[in-house]
C-alpha cells in the first residue's frame, strides 16, 4: 500500500527523520512506536500531508505520492486522526466533520446544510457512534465526543490508510471500543492502518508488525510473533533496561514521622480531606481525572486556599500558606499542566532550573554570579541525563521528556524533601519513564516523601507504598504496597 | 519565501529612504530663495515708484532703500507648529520677507512640551544660527542661545512669567527682549464690544487655566472688563480643556438667559454647535482667531467682535532681530520690559471682507519695504518710541490706509 | 544502527547554525542604533559627531534613558504605566513649589520630587496587585489624577525657577555620571539579582513562576517603585532645564519609553528576552533619531513621515522574531 524511501527531515538542528524506509502492505494494522523525539508524529504528519519531508520519497499503491495538504492526501487516500485538539470549536458537528470539503455541498454560492447533515449522521452512524447528532455545537461535546467527531472525519473520504496518532489517550473507554472496531472493520475492507500510541498493551492486541523508531531512526520492525513488552521497550531505550520497570521491592515500609499533614481540607469537589505524609514514603493518589486529586496537590502546595481545613508542615508546624512557604520549607511541586504551569517554555534551561534556589545561590548584596548558576545547571543536566545543547537553550525546543527532566531538575537543584509530583511522567516515554522511577527510588531511600498523584494505574501500584484512591472528592479506599494488586481491583474503587 | 519576503520589503523602505534623502536634504534652502506659497514675493521696489504706500510710521516709509548685497543670516524660527493656521500665517510672512532681506529662515516645531522645545533649539542652533526668533520664553532659551555662541534671540507672543524672570533675561547680552500681543486688552475690548451690543449675561468659555498663557490672559482681561459693568454679569464660565462644543451646549440647556459669549479661541466648533443649539440670533459672540466661518457669522449677526492677525508680531520680532544682526542696534533698550502689541480687531462683515483681503491674502501685515522702514541701518530715524507708536496703531484701518494703494 | 560519520556531521553543522543565529540574536539590538548614528552623521556631513552636539545629547537622552532603566523591570513582568508622564509633572511642580515658596533646603526639593513618583508608581503596582485590576486602567486613572493635579497646580500661572541658583544640575558632566550610576545599579539588580530574574520570570510564565515560590505581588510593586525612582530624578533634572513647571512638563515620557523599548528590541510582553541593555540601546536610538532630524534640516513637514520610516526599518531589522508561536509536531 504504502513504501516510505528515505524520509528525511531536521528542525533546525534538530533532525527528527534520517532516511527513514518502511513498507505498509494492504490489509496491515502497523503499529509505530518510539519515545519523544524519535520522529513517529513527525513522519505520520509527513505521510498524512501535514507537512514536507526535506528529503525522500512516498508511493502509494503503486504511484509517487506527495500530497500538498491535508485534503489533498484525503483525496487519495490517507486520512489522519491527529494527537492534539483538532475540532474546531464554535460550529456544529458536521461542519467539523466536512471542514475543507464544503464545497462538495455547494451549488451556485449557497452550502447545503441538510445534505450535509445527512452525511454527517451516515457517517457517526457507521462508525458506531449514532448518539451524537451531527447539527450539536462541537464546544457541548466533551473531549472524547470531540475526539470521535475527529475520527469521522478522518473517514469522509474513505481512507485506504487511516494513521492513527496517540489517539487513544483522548479516549475512554467506549471511544477505544469504537476505534478498536473501526481499525478491525478497516483491516476486514483489506485497508490499512498506522496506529501510533504509548501503550505498548494496546499495540499488542491491535497490530500485525510494529516498527520501532528511535533518534529519527527506523530500528526494526517486529512481526506479531516477536512482540513482547520488554522487547519494544528496550528497542526504543536502545537498552536492556536492568532491573525492573517500577520498584524492585514490595518493602512499603516508611517511617513514622509525619512530615506533611492536611486537615479537613476542602477546595473544589475535595471535601474534608485528611492526610498525613510519613518520612521517606511514596504516597500514590489515584482516581478519575475530576476526583478531586489534582485540587489536593494544589491545596497541599498552597497554591490554592482550602475553604476548611489546613495544611501544616510538622517540622515547624508552619502552616502551608502560599507556595513561597513551602519552598521555603523545602517542598516542591510538579504540575500536570506542564507547558502551562510547571516550565517556562520561553526562557532558557538555566532560568527554569536556577529559578526556586536564588537564596542558596545569593551572595553578598544579593548577587547570583553566571557560574553559580550555570554549575547548578550543569550539575542537574548530567544527573538527569537532559538532552540538550547546553544550558542557554530555550525549553521550548526541548522534547516533551526533556522539559519535564527540566522540572524535576529545578527541584532537585533546590534540594527539596517533600516533593508533591501530579502526573509527573504523562505523555513521556520508556527510557525517561524509568529513569523518573529509578529516581524516586532513590528519593526515598534518601528519606524525601513523596506524594504521587496520578492517572496512570501500573505506575501507582508500581510504584507506592500507600494508595490513596479518591472518589468525589472523598477518600474511597487505601491500599498498602503489595504485589496482589490489580488494576481492576482499583478501578473498582474509583468508578 | 518568508525570508525573501522580508529582504523585498527591507530594500523598498530603503530605496524610499534614500529618494527622499535625495530630494530632502537641500529643502531648508529653497525656501529662502524661492517664494513658497502664501505671500507673493515681492520685488525690492526702489522707493521713488512705490505709489501711496504711505503708513503711518516714517514720513520716509518709501523712501527706504534697502542696500544691495546684504548678508546672508540664518534665523532659526520656534513655534509650537507651522500647520496650524497661525503657525502657517507666520511661516508665510516670514518666507515674504526672506529673500529681500537675504535670510533662511530655519523652522523648529517645539511641540508642546519644554524639554522636547528645548532639545529642538539646541539641537538647530548646531546647524549655526545668527539669530533666533521663538515662541518661548525663559531663562534655559537664553542659555541655550548664548552657549552655542552669544546667538541673538527674540521672544514672540510669549513674554517672561514674571519681573523677576525677566530681570534675569534682561541680564543676558544676547537677549534682545519679548515682543507680545496684548492678550488682556483684547479679552477686554470683547467684553466692551459685547456691552455695547447689548449683552447682559455673559458666558465664558476657555482653555484650562495654566495651559496657555495667551488664554488665561485673555480670560484676565475679560474678567476685568467685566467689572465696569454694572449691570452685566457672568452667569457661566466652562475651561474644559478643547471642548468648546461641550461648554457651549451645557450652556444652552442650563443658562436660556445667557445672550452673550466669549470664546478664548475661535474654532470652527464653536459656530456649529450654536447653530445646532438654536443659539443663532439669542446669543452675541466674541473671540479670537478669526476662521472661514467668520463672514457667516457676523452676517447673521452673531460675532461682535473677533481678533486676529497675530502673526505680526512676528513681523516685528524679525525687525528686532534683524535691527541687531544689521548694525547692533538694539531697537529695545529695556530688554525686562515687553513690547506690546495690539490684535486686529474685526468687528463687521465688511471689516472682514476688509481682513481677508488686507491681512490673509497675499501681502502681508507689513510690506518688504515698511519692515525696511524699521530696521536702523536702513533708516537712521528709526527709535524706540517710533517703534511703539508705530505698534500702539497696528489695527484693520491701519493696515488699511497703509496699503490701500497696494491691491 | 547507522550513527555514522556522515550523520554527525551534519549533526555538527545543524548545530553551528543554531549557535550563529544566538550570536545574531545578540548583535541585532546594537545594529538598529549604530545604523542610525552612522546614516545621521553621513547626513549632516559630522555635525552629529561634534562635540557640542554629543555635549547637547547626553542632556537629550537623560529622562528617557533614566526612565528606561528604570521601566525594564515593569516591562519585564509584562506590565506598563501610562502614568509616569503626569506624575513626573507634579513631581517638578512638587519641587518648584518647594523651592519658590519656602527656604526649605534644596535637597529636600529633590527628595520630594522623587518621592511624589514612588509613591504614584507604587499605588499604581499596589492597586493593580492586590485589587486584581489590570495595570492599564489602573495606570490610565493615575495618569487623569496627576493631570488633574498639575492643571490645578499651574492654573494661576506657570511656575519658574531661578535658572542661575540650579545650573549646576545642568552640568552634562554632573547628568553623564548620574546615567552611570543608574544604569549601572539597574544592570547589576536586573541581571544579576534575584530581583531582575523575577521579573523576568514572571513575564515569561506568572504562573510557573509563582508556583517556584516568587512572591509575586510583591516583585511587582518592586518593580513599579524602582521605575518611580527613576522618573523623580529624570523629573528633577527636567525642572533645572527647563527652569519651570508649565502644563506640558513631563509629557509624553510614557510613550518615548515605549518607543525605546520597541527600538531597542526589548520584548513588549517581557519574559526571558528582556535584556536591561536593549532599552538602554532603545533610548539612545530614539534620541539620536529626534537630534539627527533636526541637524538635518527636513522640512518640517517632512519629518514625521520620515521619522516613522526609519522607525519602520529599525524595527524590521530588531524585532525578534525567534520567540513566537510554533506548531511543534515533534514534541507529545
Amino acid at each position: 500500500m504504502l513504501t516510505v524511501k528515505k524520509i528525511s527531515k531536521a528542525f533546525g538542528p534538530t533532525r527528527a527523520l534520517i532516511d527513514v524506509d518502511m513498507e505498509i502492505r494492504r490489509g496491515e494494522i502497523r503499529g509505530l512506536i518510539g519515545e519523544n523525539g524519535s520522529g513517529k508524529s513527525t513522519l505520520a504528519s509527513i505521510i498524512a500531508g501535514a507537512q514536507f519531508a526535506d528529503s525522500g520519497s512516498f508511493e502509494l499503491k503503486g504511484k509517487p505520492y506527495a500530497p500538498r495538504n491535508m485534503v489533498g492526501a484525503q483525496n487519495h487516500g490517507v486520512s489522519m486522526i491527529i494527537q492534539e485538539m483538532g475540532t474546531i470549536p464554535g460550529i456544529t458537528v458536521a461542519a467539523n466533520i466536512f471542514t475543507g470539503r464544503l464545497e462538495e455541498f455547494t451549488r451556485f454560492g449557497f452550502i447545503n446544510m441538510k445534505a450535509i447533515n445527512r452525511r454527517a449522521a451516515e457517517l457517526l452512524q457507521e462508525i458506531g457512534a449514532g448518539d451524537i447528532h451531527p447539527e450539536t455545537l462541537i464546544n457541548r461535546l466533551n473531549f472524547e465526543e470531540r475526539k470521535i467527531v475527529e475520527i469521522a472525519r478522518a473517514m469522509v473520504a474513505n481512507p485506504d490508510l487511516l494513521i492513527v496518532d496517540e489517539t487513544t489517550t483522548a479516549l475512554a473507554q467506549r471511544g477505544r471500543e469504537l476505534l478498536y472496531r473501526l481499525i478491525r472493520r478497516l483491516h476486514e475492507e483489506n485497508k490499512s492502518v498506522l496506529f501510533i500510541s504509548h501503550d505498548l498493551h494496546e499495540l499488542m492486541s491491535i497490530c500485525d508488525t510494529i516498527t520501532v523508531l528511535r533518534d529519527g531512526i527506523v530500528i526494526d520492525t517486529l512481526e506479531k510473533e516477536e512482540i513482547s513488552v520488554d522487547r519494544m521497550r528496550s528497542l526504543m531505550v536502545g537498552r536492556e533496561l536492568s532491573g525492573s520497570y517500577f520498584r524492585s521491592d514490595y518493602d512499603g515500609s516508611y517511617s513514622d514521622e509525619v512530615v506533611l499533614e492536611a486537615k479537613r481540607v476542602t477546595s473544589g469537589i475535595l471535601e474534608e480531606f485528611n492526610l498525613e505524609l510519613h518520612k521517606g514514603e511514596i504516597l500514590g493518589v489515584g482516581g478519575l481525572s475530576d476526583c478531586g486529586m489534582h485540587e489536593l496537590g494544589r491545596v497541599l502546595f498552597g497554591i490554592d486556599k482550602p475553604i476548611t481545613g489546613s495544611v501544616t508542615l510538622k517540622k515547624n508546624n508552619v502552616q502551608v500558606k502560599d507556595p513561597h512557604v513551602a519552598t521555603k520549607n523545602n517542598m516542591a511541586y510538579v504540575s500536570k499542566e506542564r507547558d502551562r504551569e510547571a516550565i517556562i517554555l520561553n526562557a532558557s534551561i538555566k532560568e527554569n532550573v536556577v529559578l526556586p534556589s536564588h537564596r542558596q545561590l545569593r551572595k553578598v548584596l544579593g548577587l547570583i554570579t553566571r557560574r553559580s548558576e550555570t554549575n547548578l545547571t550543569n550539575k542537574q543536566i548530567e544527573t538527569l541525563r537532559i538532552k540538550c545543547r547546553n544550558g542557554k537553550q530555550i525549553c521550548n525546543e526541548l522534547s516533551g521528556g526533556n522539559k519535564q527532566k527540566v522540572v524535576f531538575a529545578k527541584w532537585l537543584g533546590k534540594e527539596s524533601d517533600i516533593l508533591i509530583l501530579d502526573c509527573p511522567t504523562r505523555g513521556i516515554d520508556v527510557g525517561v519513564k524509568a529513569a523518573m522511577y529509578k529516581l524516586m527510588t532513590e528519593l526515598k531511600a534518601q528519606g524525601k516523601s513523596i506524594v504521587m498523584i496520578s492517572e496512570e494505574l501500573p505506575e501507582l501500584i508500581g510504584m507506592s507504598d500507600r494508595i490513596l484512591l479518591l472518589k468525589n472528592g472523598r477518600l474511597q479506599a487505601e491500599l498498602r504496597r503489595s504485589p496482589d494488586i490489580s488494576e481492576k481491583q482499583i478501578i473498582q474503587y474509583i468508578i | 519565501m518568508k525570508k525573501l519576503m522580508r529582504s523585498i520589503c527591507l530594500v523598498l523602505a530603503t530605496v524610499m529612504l534614500l529618494t527622499c534623502l535625495v530630494g530632502c536634504g537641500d529643502e531648508a534652502a529653497p525656501s529662502a530663495t524661492e517664494s513658497p506659497s502664501g505671500f507673493a514675493t515681492p520685488t525690492p521696489k526702489p522707493a521713488s515708484d512705490d505709489p501711496g504706500a504711505e503708513g503711518g510710521e516714517e514720513a520716509s516709509g518709501s523712501k527706504i532703500k534697502i542696500p544691495d548685497n546684504l548678508p546672508r543670516y540664518r534665523i532659526g524660527v520656534m513655534y509650537y507648529t507651522f500647520t496650524d493656521k497661525l503657525g502657517s500665517q507666520m511661516k508665510n510672512a516670514l518666507d515674504y520677507l526672506a529673500g529681500s532681506f537675504n535670510v533662511e529662515f530655519v523652522y523648529i516645531e517645539a511641540t508642546w512640551s519644554s524639554e522636547a522645545g528645548i532639545a529642538a533649539l539646541e539641537t538647530t542652533l548646531q546647524t549655526g544660527l545668527d539669530g533666533v526668533i521663538a515662541v518661548t520664553s525663559g531663562v534655559p532659551f537664553v542659555e541655550a542661545c548664548k552657549k552655542a555662541g552669544d546667538v541673538p534671540c527674540v521672544s514672540i507672543q510669549i513674554e517672561p512669567i514674571d519681573e523677576q524672570v525677566a530681570k534675569e533675561m534682561a541680564a543676558y547680552d544676547n537677549y534682545l527682549g519679548a515682543v507680545c500681543e496684548n492678550d488682556f486688552q483684547v479679552g477686554a475690548n470683547a467684553i466692551d464690544a459685547l456691552y455695547a451690543s447689548g449683552v447682559r449675561n455673559l458666558g465664558i468659555v476657555g482653555l484650562t487655566p495654566g495651559l496657555a498663557r495667551s488664554h488665561d490672559e485673555r480670560i484676565r482681561g475679560v474678567k476685568a472688563a467685566l467689572e465696569k459693568y454694572s449691570d452685566m454679569k457672568l452667569v457661566a464660565e466652562d475651561y474644559t480643556m478643547a471642548e468648546y462644543s461641550k461648554s457651549i451646549s451645557s450652556f444652552a440647556a442650563a443658562y436660556p438667559e445667557m445672550d452673550g459669549m466669549f470664546c478664548s479661541q475661535g474654532v470652527e466648533a464653536i459656530y456649529q454647535t450654536m447653530n445646532t443649539e438654536g443659539l443663532i440670533g439669542d446669543v452675541k459672540l466674541a473671540t479670537v482667531d478669526i476662521s472661514e466661518s467668520t463672514g457667516d457669522y457676523f452676517d447673521n449677526g452673531t460675532l461682535v467682535s473677533i481678533a486676529g492677525g497675530q502673526y505680526g508680531t512676528t513681523m516685528i520680532g524679525f525687525a528686532v532681530l534683524y535691527n541687531y544682526l544689521y548694525d547692533g542696534t538694539r531697537i529695545i533698550p529695556d530688554t525686562s520690559v515687553t513690547l506690546r502689541r495690539p490684535f486686529v480687531e474685526v468687528k463687521s462683515s465688511n471689516e472682514y471682507e476688509q481682513y481677508l483681503k488686507y491681512v490673509d491674502s497675499s501681502i502681508p501685515v507689513y510690506t518688504v519695504d515698511e519692515i525696511a522702514a524699521m530696521i536702523h541701518g536702513f533708516n537712521p530715524e528709526v527709535t524706540f518710541e517710533t517703534f511703539t507708536k508705530s505698534a500702539d496703531e497696528y489695527s484693520l484701518a491701519d493696515i488699511v490706509s497703509r496699503h490701500s494703494g497696494l491691491f | 544502527m547507522r550513527a555514522t560519520a556522515e550523520t554527525i556531521d551534519i549533526q555538527e553543522i545543524l548545530n553551528r547554525k543554531a549557535r550563529r543565529k544566538d550570536l545574531l540574536r545578540n548583535i541585532i539590538p546594537f545594529s538598529g542604533l549604530v545604523f542610525i548614528f552612522v546614516f545621521f552623521t553621513v547626513v549632516t556631513q559630522g555635525k552629529m559627531l561634534s562635540s557640542s552636539n554629543l555635549t547637547n545629547l547626553i542632556s537629550q537622552c537623560f529622562s528617557v534613558t533614566i526612565v528606561a532603566a528604570g521601566a525594564s523591570f515593569v516591562y519585564a513582568h509584562g506590565g506598563m504605566d501610562f502614568s509616569i508622564g503626569p506624575s513626573c509633572g507634579v513631581a517638578q511642580l512638587v519641587a518648584a513649589l518647594i523651592i519658590t515658596r519656602s527656604d526649605l533646603p534644596i535637597w529636600l526639593a529633590i527628595a520630594a520630587c522623587i518621592l511624589v513618583t514612588v509613591v504614584t508608581s507604587t499605588m499604581v503596582g499596589a492597586t493593580s496587585a492586590y485589587l486584581r485590576v489590570p495595570v492599564f486602567v489602573v495606570s490610565l486613572c493615575m495618569r487623569a489624577i496627576c493631570s488633574g493635579i498639575l492643571t490645578v497646580g499651574i492654573a494661576e500661572s506657570d511656575i519658574a525657577i531661578d535658572y542661575a541658583r540650579f545650573s549646576g544640575f545642568n552640568s552634562e558632566v554632573l547628568k553623564a555620571v548620574v546615567l552611570l550610576v543608574v544604569i549601572g545599579v539597574s544592570y547589576y539588580l536586573f541581571e544579576y539579582t534575584s530581583l531582575g530574574k523575577y521579573e523576568k520570570a514572571m513575564g515569561g510564565n506568572v504562573v510557573t513562576a509563582f508556583q517556584a515560590g516568587v512572591v509575586v505581588k510583591r516583585t511587582q510593586i518592586a518593580a513599579y517603585t524602582l521605575m518611580g525612582l527613576c522618573v523623580g530624578i529624570a523629573g528633577f533634572f527636567q525642572l533645572t532645564r527647563t527652569a519651570g513647571v508649565t502644563g506640558g512638563s513631563g509629557s509624553g515620557l510614557e510613550f518615548d519609553i515605549m518607543v525605546a523599548i520597541v527600538l531597542g528590541g526589548f520584548p513588549m510582553m517581557g519574559g526571558s528576552a528582556a535584556r536591561l541593555r536593549s532599552v538602554i540601546i532603545g533610548a539612545l536610538t530614539i534620541t539620536i533619531l529626534s537630534n539627527g532630524l533636526v541637524l538635518w534640516g527636513l522640512d518640517y513637514l517632512l519629518v514625521n513621515g520620515v521619522k516613522g520610516l526609519l522607525f519602520l526599518i529599525i524595527v524590521a531589522i530588531t524585532y525578534d522574531r525567534t520567540n513566537q508561536n510554533q506548531m511543534n509536531f515533534t514534541s507529545a
